[in-house]
């Protein structure tokens, strides 16, 4: 039974991921229609996040395939395990097989090394989810593979024959938009954009991933996000600055933010040397001003 | 679920197909009006197939009927394949739901962003849209307006007095240093593989495969090579005033390039942008000046870097910038634009290239060190800054200063 979209948004709360309706539709209509889910959106908003809870909603396998440039089929889909294969024709030796056979016995599916893509349609019991991370590094050859292995869930290897999907997993695809993906991968997918979170959002995933955290810290260090990504920067920080920025913090004992502290822990939240750079220079001031200003709001 | 949803007023421009297909039954049954609903976004340019339509009616009967929010982020996620469509759709479903500026939407807050977040977009293509066709009109405005520029010039004058006529000598030593260049910036070896009999990999599998016919014996190795990648050249080259001296110099480098295997796109920009491409297929040097010269009034006016690249950004980046393309762009870095566009522009390019070559001709001049407005902005976003002449020498260690 396929819960509504409100159950699908309280349980990935329950898992840790502070989830908005339209996320939640997008999940909803992946459960119902097996339609492959692809998410945009800056760096650090948590759109990989998205298919960890997923897996744990579903109790079910994560499978993870990084795309990068030149990613080729033997390392996304199979590889033959020649080593093994070397070992078993000289177990071989001697024995009464012939040519034919010997090969019908290394190309069996015991020397395969499944890949992610493989094992995602090969995994037994229940679909798994396959997360494809970072789609736009991959190369355009790859990306139209990827759209025939996603239209049929099956797979060709010349020595063994097709190998069709136990069950179709649960697909989900992200993109940084360093290149613009084919109109032919955008249609068979559903598409969610996911944007910064509100002030109010943000507090609520702090306060979610990071227990035990002063209230007025948790308060200053989302206010000092949201203001600090209206800044021109070469790379503005998302929320897993956020968390990461919070989770130090916390380690320093921190109950409240002021300029030693924000500047002892800068690199948890710029990661360009021209972020830090002009921003102790310039606008730094005022925000610590108004971020220091912020009091404890019981 | 929505009887009277047919609501389109009667000034909104639709094509007559579509206005006959709206017109001709207005009733209120759901699957007619999704299926119109999907005519209507493929009128506003979304690609939305039958298959889409299928879908939608698929889900709807496990929502919430009493809920519009689940409803549109439903018909949303379904219909909607790229950022850019995200505000044609909310805008469309408005007027065709809700009736067009009716006030039922605007208590229901479908939204989930305000304007000026989206506004802070790193795509060139959602700014555009944002900004509208007004500001468009202006930049042009100004570029006709107070920035002094060229005219028009006849052929015989802009070839006589800037280029003067290419001696085919010279020509032809360019060409052979940029086949030498070109080897280095416009190739990268590749992560996939060919069958080489001498190349410096072992291919398992053929190895494998082969030693079968000798009872497991590997005989010899079977070998294979990285393939080397080629990559796409984009040149953006400034013709303002200030580079005048260059301009020799700059239209061999430019044929040169375009001879080069492989596919090059170049651009011309001073106070404006204009893609050459075209006019340096022809095979003999002067013939392609000469088609230049028709075409690009702006040459030897004044500079506008930022803008320039922001046009190029709006128009030709999505096209032409790949990461497998290596962007060059030629100039002095003078201009009287402000130095945040072309940081922000230049911000662009550099998430969407392969590497992001500068060729300065002052980096030669003793002394000379970019500091100045839009060189300085310019700066953090380069790969490569140099000279020409140090390129064309091959120093790639030495000479390469990189930024």
């Amino acid at each position: 039974m396929i819960p509504s979209i409100r159950e699908i948004e309280a349980r990935m709360e329950e898992h840790g991921y502070v989830s908005d309706q339209a996320i939640a539709t997008s999940i909803f209509l992946l459960m119902e229609l097996k339609k492959p889910i692809l998410i945009e959106g800056h760096a650090g908003v948590g759109k990989t996040e998205i298919a960890k809870v997923l897996a744990k909603i579903l109790g079910t396998e994560l499978i993870r395939l990084q795309c990068y440039e030149g990613l080729d089929v033997s390392t996304a889909l199979y590889e033959w395990n020649y080593q093994k294969q070397v070992l078993r024709m000289r177990l071989e030796d001697g024995t009464p097989h012939s040519v034919e056979e010997k090969e019908q016995i290394i190309f069996s599916p015991q020397f395969l090394l499944k890949r992610p893509l493989l094992s995602a349609i090969t995994n037994p019991e229940r679909s798994a989810v396959l997360l494809i991370d970072e789609i736009d590094r991959a190369d355009e050859e790859f990306e139209a593979f990827l759209l025939e292995v996603l239209s049929d869930f099956q797979v060709s290897i010349p020595e063994l024959g097709t190998i069709k999907a136990t069950h179709i997993p649960y697909v989900i695809l992200t993109s940084n938009r360093t290149r613009e993906l084919s109109d032919a991968l955008r249609r068979r997918c559903q598409y969610l954009w996911i944007d910064y979170p509100s002030f109010e959002k943000e507090l609520s995933i702090v306060e979610m991933r990071v227990p035990g955290i002063n209230p007025r810290l948790a308060r200053q260090i989302t206010a000092f996000m949201q203001r600090i990504r209206t800044k021109k920067l070469m790379k503005k920080p998302g929320v897993s600055e956020t968390l990461d920025w919070a989770a130090s913090l916390l380690l320093l004992h921190r109950d409240c933010l002021d300029r030693e502290a924000v500047e002892a822990t800068l690199g948890c939240i710029f990661k360009d040397i021209h972020d830090l750079q002009r921003v102790t220079k310039d606008d730094f001031h005022e925000v610590i001003a108004e971020v220091e200003a912020i009091q404890h709001v019981p | 679920m929505c009887p009277d949803l047919l609501t389109i007023p009667g000034d909104w421009p639709l094509s007559p197909g579509y206005r006959n297909l709206v017109e001709r039954r207005r009733d209120g049954d759901l699957s007619q009006n999704m299926v119109r609903f999907c005519a209507l976004l493929r009128e506003r340019g979304l690609r939305v197939g039958i298959a889409e339509a299928v879908d939608a009616l698929r889900i709807l009967p496990h929502l919430d009927i009493e809920d519009w929010r689940e409803f549109y982020l439903v018909l949303r996620t379904l219909f909607v394949c790229r950022y850019e469509e995200l505000t044609v759709f909310d805008a469309n479903f408005h007027m065709f739901w809700t009736g067009w500026g009716g006030i039922e939407h605007k208590s229901l807050q479908l939204f989930d962003k305000p304007p000026e977040q989206a506004r802070a977009l790193p795509n060139p293509k959602a700014v555009r849209e944002k900004q509208g066709a007004a500001e468009l009109e202006d930049g042009d405005g100004d570029t006709h307006g107070d920035v002094p520029m060229a005219l028009y010039s006849p052929e015989e004058i802009l070839v006589g007095r800037l280029f003067g006529r290419i001696d085919e000598d010279e020509l032809r030593d360019m060409q052979a240093g940029v086949k030498r260049l070109g080897r280095w910036i416009a190739t990268k070896p590749g992560r996939r593989t060919r069958i080489a009999p001498k190349g410096h990999l072992v291919d398992l599998r053929r190895s494998m495969r082969r030693s079968l016919g000798f009872g497991g014996e590997i005989l010899a190795l079977a070998r294979k090579r990285r393939r080397l990648r080629r990559l796409r050249l984009v040149l953006l080259l400034d013709v303002s005033r200030s580079m005048d001296v260059y301009s020799q110099l700059l239209l061999k480098l430019i044929y040169s390039l375009h001879s080069l295997r492989g596919r090059t796109e170049s651009f011309v920009f001073g106070t404006d942008l204009k893609r050459v491409t075209p006019s340096f297929r022809s095979s003999n040097i002067n013939t392609a000046l000469g088609n230049l010269s028709h075409q690009v009034p702006f040459w030897s006016g004044g500079t506008r870097i930022g803008h320039a690249f922001r046009l190029f950004n709006r128009k030709y980046s999505d096209k032409v910038l790949t990461n497998r393309t290596v962007l060059i762009v030629l100039s002095d870095g003078l201009d009287t634009d402000a130095s945040d566009l072309v940081a922000d522009e230049m911000a662009l390019m550099r998430q969407k290239v392969a590497r992001l070559i500068w060729l300065n001709p002052l980096a030669d001049t003793p002394g000379y060190e970019p500091l100045a407005g839009s060189m300085a902005a310019a700066l953090p976003y380069i790969d490569v800054f140099t000279s020409l002449d140090q390129l064309l020498l091959g120093r790639k260690d030495a000479a390469l200063r990189t930024a």
